[in-house]
Order: C-alpha cells, then sequence, then structure tokens
C-alpha cells in the first residue's frame, strides 16, 4: 500500500504512525503525487484533497446550491476519484478530471433531490466588514443563488464551471457531454439571468 | 463587493450586463467557502477506503491463492497437461 520512497519515509514514521502530508509533498506536482497515489500511497492522496477541495467544493456548491448537498457531492467526489485513479489516463490535467467527476457526482445529487423541498442554509460567508455591508452582501448572494437555482441544472452546472472556476468550453462541453453551441447558449442564458436578477435587485432596492 | 473581470462573452452580452454578471461570480466566490472540518471528513473517509481496499485485496487475494492451489492440493491437476504423455489414450507402439 506504501511506497517506499523517501518522502514517504518522512511523511510515515518509523512508528508506522500517519502524518499530515505537511511539507514533504509540498514541493511535488499534481502529477507527481497521482503517480504515487496510484501506487495506493493514500498519503499523497491526501495531498491532492487538500490542494483541491476548495474547487472540487466551488463547483458541487455552485451546482448543488446547498452548502450540505455540496459537502457531500465533495466528498463522494474525492472517493471515486480515489476508486477510479488506477483508469485515469492523465490526458487532461488532474483538476480537470476532477471537476468532470465533481460536476456530474453534483448533477446526480441535484437530480436524485429534486423533490425535496430547499431549505435556507445560513450562509458562512464573510462578505463584507461592516454589518450593513454584509446584510447586502449576503441579500445579493442570495439574489444570485435563487437566479441561478432556476436555471436548468447543465444551465447553472456551465455558468459555474466558465465563470466561477474559469473553465474553457471545450473543457465543459467535454464534462457535460454537449456540443459546443450548447455550452455557449447555456452560459449566455445564466449570464443574462444573473444580471437581470440583481438589475431587477438593484431597481427594487432604489425605488 | 469586487466585481470579477470575465473573459470577454462571445455571444454578445453588452458590458454592463457582463460588469453585472462579475460581480455575481465574485459574491459567489467570496460566499463558496468550504469548512476544515468536511476537508478533514473527506481525508478519512479516503483513509478507510484505503484501508478496506489494502484488506479486501489481503483477503481476496488469498481466496484467489486457495482457488488456484486447490486443484493441486487435491490432486485433481495434470501437471504434464492433457492429451500428453504416456496415458494420452494413443499407444505410440501400437503405430510403429
Amino acid at each position: 500500500m506504501r511506497k517506499d520512497s523517501t518522502i514517504s519515509a518522512e511523511v510515515f514514521g518509523s512508528d508506522g504512525t500517519t502524518h499530515t502530508s505537511g511539507p514533504a509533498f509540498a514541493a511535488l506536482s499534481d502529477a507527481e503525487l497521482v503517480e504515487r497515489a496510484r501506487g495506493a500511497d493514500a498519503t499523497a492522496f491526501e495531498e491532492l484533497i487538500r490542494r483541491n477541495y476548495g474547487l472540487v467544493f466551488s463547483v458541487c456548491r455552485g451546482v448543488c446550491g446547498r452548502d450540505a448537498d455540496a459537502e457531500d457531492a465533495a466528498q463522494d467526489t474525492f472517493v471515486r476519484a480515489w476508486r477510479a485513479l488506477p483508469t485515469f489516463r492523465a490526458d487532461s490535467a488532474f483538476s480537470t478530471w476532477l471537476y468532470r467527476i465533481a460536476t456530474n457526482v453534483s448533477l446526480s445529487l441535484v437530480t436524485r433531490r429534486k423533490d425535496t423541498a430547499a431549505e435556507t442554509v445560513p450562509e458562512r460567508a464573510d462578505l463584507s466588514s461592516s454589518p450593513e455591508g454584509q446584510v447586502e452582501g449576503l441579500e445579493r448572494v442570495g439574489v444570485v443563488r435563487r437566479a441561478l437555482d432556476e436555471l436548468s441544472d447543465d444551465a447553472r452546472a456551465a455558468f459555474v464551471l466558465r465563470d466561477v472556476n474559469g473553465l474553457s468550453y471545450d473543457e465543459i462541453a467535454e464534462t457535460l457531454e454537449i456540443s459546443l453551441s450548447a455550452v455557449k447558449s447555456r452560459i449566455f442564458r445564466a449570464r443574462q439571468a444573473v444580471a437581470d436578477a440583481l438589475a431587477a435587485h438593484d431597481g427594487e432596492v432604489v425605488s | 463587493m469586487s466585481a470579477i473581470d470575465l473573459p470577454g462573452d462571445p455571444d454578445g452580452l453588452d458590458a454592463a450586463t457582463m460588469a453585472l454578471v462579475g460581480e455575481a461570480v465574485g459574491l459567489l466566490r467570496r460566499a463558496t467557502v468550504p469548512r476544515e472540518e468536511a476537508v478533514e471528513a473527506v481525508v478519512q473517509r479516503v483513509k478507510l477506503e484505503a484501508v478496506f481496499g489494502a484488506v479486501a485485496g489481503t483477503i481476496f487475494g488469498s481466496f484467489g491463492r486457495v482457488a488456484t492451489a486447490a486443484p493441486d492440493l487435491l490432486g485433481l491437476n495434470d501437471p504434464i497437461g492433457p492429451g500428453t504423455g504416456p496415458h494420452n489414450g494413443h499407444s505410440t507402439e501400437a503405430t510403429e
């Protein structure tokens, strides 16, 4: 399960206990960590989790629409990635592969929970240092999220992958398994919806 | 609220719309904060998977070795192989 190497020796204590991956793995690239993880080195994979959790969580949060669902989806994403690691061919970056798994897991979760009534989840974000700004920021986030919730699942996913996570149109087409023109139209629709919602909110606040 | 500079929209949304989209993206990014406990939960879950996989591999590997060895142990294996040797049903003397 563990690979014999200088780095692994630093990571695993002489008593056989595991330690946080920490600086021993910090110098390694994702590709090098993937190679180690493919040899069933769970500690190398732990470093990959820590590096990529934020990106995966943001995809899951954007698609799922709820923090609790996003955490479930993010966990499922990494477990599936761990299991499927032997089949990862490294044609694309590891993070792109994770995006694909995260998107599919999130879309499946959303489909499964379609009938569940949406619950109000308290926001965890600190959007502004001033209480007034924080309230307004939370309101605006709510406006944006409600606009995204009203979109189709793949339009929401396309928007999140493009604008929040910065994937290319080609990568999104591959991830969602839809045509390039379909990606463009979904992103167009999502951007328009989000902008309209914010503009309407601002109009209400002003009037 | 800081807006995000988005790449140009190829489908022709105007600058005002894209500015609002940039603001929305900025809001979403700032509002998406992963919890450290959630990261740790994933790490622990994957470690469990790794241990389970290793144990399962050992158990099924043992089953595999027993299954491979069983015909030998029961004397069912023909070490020479079918259709070869002096007891293969054909007499070499008869043809000579």
